[in-house]
Protein backbone atom coordinates (compact mmCIF):
# COMPACT_ATOMS: atom_id res chain seq x y z
CA UNK A 1 0.00 0.00 0.00
CA UNK A 2 2.97 2.22 1.15
CA UNK A 3 4.87 1.18 -1.72
CA UNK A 4 1.89 2.08 -4.35
CA UNK A 5 1.38 5.81 -2.55
CA UNK A 6 5.13 6.74 -2.86
CA UNK A 7 4.92 5.47 -6.47
CA UNK A 8 1.89 7.30 -7.12
CA UNK A 9 3.72 10.49 -5.70
CA UNK A 10 6.85 10.54 -7.55
CA UNK A 11 5.21 9.55 -10.95
CA UNK A 12 3.16 12.62 -9.97
CA UNK A 13 6.21 14.34 -8.92
CA UNK A 14 7.95 13.22 -12.54
CA UNK A 15 5.33 14.60 -14.62
CA UNK A 16 4.85 17.87 -12.88
CA UNK A 17 7.71 19.05 -12.82
CA UNK A 18 8.59 22.30 -14.67
CA UNK A 19 11.72 23.53 -16.22
CA UNK A 20 12.11 25.79 -13.17
CA UNK A 21 11.65 23.26 -10.59
CA UNK A 22 14.43 21.06 -12.70
CA UNK A 23 16.38 23.62 -12.67
CA UNK A 24 16.27 24.86 -9.34
CA UNK A 25 17.08 21.38 -8.30
CA UNK A 26 20.34 21.13 -10.41
CA UNK A 27 21.34 24.73 -9.04
CA UNK A 28 20.56 23.46 -5.74
CA UNK A 29 22.39 20.49 -6.45
CA UNK A 30 25.24 22.39 -7.92
CA UNK A 31 25.61 24.59 -4.51
CA UNK A 32 25.61 21.50 -2.37
CA UNK A 33 28.60 19.81 -4.66
CA UNK A 34 30.61 23.18 -4.83
CA UNK A 35 30.37 22.74 -0.81
CA UNK A 36 31.36 19.38 -0.55
CA UNK A 37 34.41 19.91 -2.49
CA UNK A 38 34.86 23.16 -0.20
CA UNK A 39 34.55 21.53 2.76
CA UNK A 40 37.04 18.25 1.47
CA UNK A 41 39.70 20.82 0.72
CA UNK A 42 39.81 22.65 3.68
CA UNK A 43 39.13 19.26 6.03
CA UNK A 44 41.25 18.63 9.05
CA UNK A 45 42.86 15.15 9.20
CA UNK A 46 41.89 11.95 8.13
CA UNK A 47 38.57 10.92 6.85
CA UNK A 48 36.22 9.39 10.03
CA UNK A 49 33.30 7.30 9.80
CA UNK A 50 31.14 10.24 10.62
CA UNK A 51 32.72 12.23 7.57
CA UNK A 52 31.08 9.42 5.30
CA UNK A 53 28.03 9.47 7.08
CA UNK A 54 27.52 13.37 7.19
CA UNK A 55 28.81 13.34 3.39
CA UNK A 56 26.08 10.54 2.37
CA UNK A 57 23.72 12.68 4.16
CA UNK A 58 24.13 15.46 2.08
CA UNK A 59 24.29 13.69 -1.40
CA UNK A 60 21.46 11.46 -1.04
CA UNK A 61 20.08 11.34 2.49
CA UNK A 62 16.75 11.69 3.96
CA UNK A 63 16.58 15.41 4.10
CA UNK A 64 17.39 15.25 -0.01
CA UNK A 65 15.20 12.98 -0.52
CA UNK A 66 12.10 14.43 1.21
CA UNK A 67 12.99 17.60 -1.29
CA UNK A 68 13.59 15.53 -4.54
CA UNK A 69 11.95 12.13 -4.51
CA UNK A 70 13.94 9.07 -5.46
CA UNK A 71 13.50 8.05 -9.19
CA UNK A 72 11.94 11.52 -10.04
CA UNK A 73 13.24 14.15 -12.90
CA UNK A 74 13.78 16.40 -9.65
CA UNK A 75 15.90 13.93 -8.00
CA UNK A 76 18.06 13.74 -11.47
CA UNK A 77 18.58 16.90 -11.57
CA UNK A 78 19.71 17.15 -8.47
CA UNK A 79 22.30 14.86 -9.12
CA UNK A 80 23.10 16.12 -12.48
CA UNK A 81 23.93 19.71 -10.36
CA UNK A 82 25.68 17.87 -7.55
CA UNK A 83 28.09 16.90 -10.15
CA UNK A 84 28.35 20.10 -12.20
CA UNK A 85 29.39 21.84 -8.91
CA UNK A 86 31.24 19.47 -7.37
CA UNK A 87 33.55 19.49 -10.60
CA UNK A 88 33.46 23.08 -11.46
CA UNK A 89 35.39 23.90 -8.25
CA UNK A 90 37.66 21.46 -9.63
CA UNK A 91 38.19 22.77 -13.18
CA UNK A 92 38.65 26.30 -11.98
CA UNK A 93 40.58 25.02 -9.47
CA UNK A 94 42.96 23.45 -12.11
CA UNK A 95 42.47 26.88 -13.99
CA UNK A 96 43.67 29.40 -11.52
CA UNK A 97 46.46 27.24 -10.45
CA UNK A 98 47.49 27.11 -14.19
CA UNK A 99 47.30 30.84 -14.52
CA UNK A 100 48.78 31.71 -11.25
CA UNK A 101 52.96 32.34 -11.49
CA UNK A 102 53.03 30.96 -7.50
CA UNK A 103 51.59 27.16 -8.21
CA UNK A 104 52.42 24.05 -10.62
CA UNK A 105 49.97 21.52 -10.61
CA UNK A 106 52.36 19.73 -7.90
CA UNK A 107 50.67 21.91 -5.84
CA UNK A 108 48.15 19.09 -5.72
CA UNK A 109 50.23 16.34 -4.78
CA UNK A 110 52.03 18.05 -2.06
CA UNK A 111 51.17 21.25 -1.51
CA UNK A 112 54.25 23.49 -2.80
CA UNK A 113 54.17 26.77 -4.11
CA UNK A 114 56.56 29.17 -4.69
CA UNK A 115 57.68 31.17 -1.58
CA UNK A 116 56.14 34.79 -1.31
CA UNK A 117 58.14 37.76 -2.26
CA UNK A 118 59.88 40.10 0.05
CA UNK A 119 56.84 42.11 -0.24
CA UNK A 120 54.18 39.70 0.20
CA UNK A 121 52.59 37.88 3.11
CA UNK A 122 50.62 35.04 4.07
CA UNK A 123 49.25 35.51 7.39
CA UNK A 124 49.52 31.94 9.44
CA UNK A 125 45.61 30.29 9.64
CA UNK A 126 44.71 31.88 6.36
CA UNK A 127 43.24 29.47 4.05
CA UNK A 128 45.58 26.22 5.17
CA UNK A 129 44.50 23.50 2.46
CA UNK A 130 45.30 19.68 2.99
CA UNK A 131 46.76 17.77 -0.30
CA UNK A 132 44.45 14.96 -1.53
CA UNK A 133 46.77 13.18 -3.17
CA UNK A 134 50.49 12.56 -1.73
CA UNK A 135 53.48 12.26 -3.95
CA UNK A 136 54.01 8.69 -3.13
CA UNK A 137 51.64 6.39 -2.79
CA UNK A 138 50.53 5.43 1.08
CA UNK A 139 53.32 4.22 2.92
CA UNK A 140 56.21 5.02 0.55
CA UNK A 141 56.53 8.72 1.13
CA UNK A 142 55.35 11.80 3.03
CA UNK A 143 51.47 12.19 2.63
CA UNK B 1 12.89 5.73 -13.83
CA UNK B 2 13.54 8.42 -16.15
CA UNK B 3 16.93 9.28 -18.30
CA UNK B 4 16.92 12.26 -16.05
CA UNK B 5 16.63 10.52 -12.76
CA UNK B 6 19.23 7.83 -14.04
CA UNK B 7 21.82 10.28 -14.80
CA UNK B 8 21.23 11.94 -11.63
CA UNK B 9 22.18 8.96 -10.06
CA UNK B 10 25.11 8.33 -11.84
CA UNK B 11 26.28 11.83 -11.53
CA UNK B 12 26.16 11.31 -7.82
CA UNK B 13 28.06 8.06 -8.10
CA UNK B 14 31.27 10.06 -9.57
CA UNK B 15 31.11 12.36 -7.10
CA UNK B 16 31.05 10.15 -4.68
CA UNK B 17 33.63 7.74 -6.34
CA UNK B 18 36.13 10.79 -6.63
CA UNK B 19 35.63 11.89 -2.75
CA UNK B 20 36.22 8.64 -1.88
CA UNK B 21 39.92 7.77 -3.27
CA UNK B 22 42.22 10.76 -1.84
CA UNK B 23 40.73 9.09 1.61
CA UNK B 24 41.33 5.33 0.71
CA UNK B 25 44.91 6.66 0.24
CA UNK B 26 45.06 8.50 3.26
CA UNK B 27 44.39 5.77 5.64
CA UNK B 28 46.84 3.08 6.39
CA UNK B 29 46.36 -0.15 4.01
CA UNK B 30 44.55 -1.99 6.33
CA UNK B 31 41.32 -3.93 6.70
CA UNK B 32 39.77 -0.76 8.56
CA UNK B 33 40.70 1.18 5.48
CA UNK B 34 38.84 -1.11 3.40
CA UNK B 35 35.98 -1.25 5.49
CA UNK B 36 35.24 2.36 5.47
CA UNK B 37 35.02 2.29 1.41
CA UNK B 38 33.12 -0.77 1.30
CA UNK B 39 30.93 0.44 4.15
CA UNK B 40 29.82 3.88 2.61
CA UNK B 41 29.45 2.02 -0.87
CA UNK B 42 26.86 -0.35 0.95
CA UNK B 43 25.18 2.30 2.82
CA UNK B 44 25.15 4.64 -0.56
CA UNK B 45 23.49 1.83 -2.12
CA UNK B 46 21.16 1.15 0.68
CA UNK B 47 20.16 5.29 0.51
CA UNK B 48 19.22 4.56 -3.02
CA UNK B 49 17.92 1.23 -3.32
CA UNK B 50 13.94 1.73 -3.12
CA UNK B 51 14.99 3.49 -6.35
CA UNK B 52 15.58 -0.31 -7.99
CA UNK B 53 18.97 -1.83 -9.51
CA UNK B 54 19.00 0.91 -12.54
CA UNK B 55 19.69 3.59 -9.72
CA UNK B 56 22.40 1.14 -7.76
CA UNK B 57 23.81 0.01 -11.06
CA UNK B 58 24.03 4.11 -12.29
CA UNK B 59 25.93 4.86 -8.40
CA UNK B 60 27.89 1.77 -8.36
CA UNK B 61 29.03 2.24 -12.18
CA UNK B 62 29.38 6.40 -11.34
CA UNK B 63 31.77 5.36 -8.11
CA UNK B 64 33.66 3.27 -10.77
CA UNK B 65 34.33 6.37 -12.74
CA UNK B 66 35.17 8.90 -10.24
CA UNK B 67 37.40 7.18 -8.21
CA UNK B 68 39.34 6.15 -11.53
CA UNK B 69 39.22 9.30 -12.79
CA UNK B 70 41.13 10.36 -9.81
CA UNK B 71 43.69 7.84 -9.45
CA UNK B 72 44.30 8.55 -13.46
CA UNK B 73 44.73 12.33 -12.44
CA UNK B 74 46.99 11.41 -9.65
CA UNK B 75 48.92 9.05 -11.57
CA UNK B 76 49.70 11.52 -14.28
CA UNK B 77 50.68 13.82 -11.57
CA UNK B 78 53.58 11.73 -10.26
CA UNK B 79 54.36 10.48 -13.72
CA UNK B 80 54.89 14.37 -14.22
CA UNK B 81 56.77 14.97 -10.99
CA UNK B 82 59.07 11.74 -11.58
CA UNK B 83 60.40 12.75 -14.47
CA UNK B 84 61.28 16.26 -13.65
CA UNK B 85 62.92 15.27 -10.72
CA UNK B 86 64.92 12.29 -12.17
CA UNK B 87 65.82 14.21 -15.81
Amino acid sequence: MGLTQDTTAVTAVATAASSLQLWGAAMFGALIGWYVYFINRYRKGDVQISDLATVLGVIGGGAVLALFPAKSDLFGAYGVGLFGGFFLYFILLVLMVAKSPNFSVDWFLDGRRRKPADDEVVPPGTAETVHAMGVEPRGRGPQ
Amino acid sequence: MTALAWAGSVAMGVVWGWWTAPQSERRPRSLAGALVVVAGTVQTAQIVSFSGYAAAAGLVGGWIVGFSLHQAFRTALRLRLRERTTS
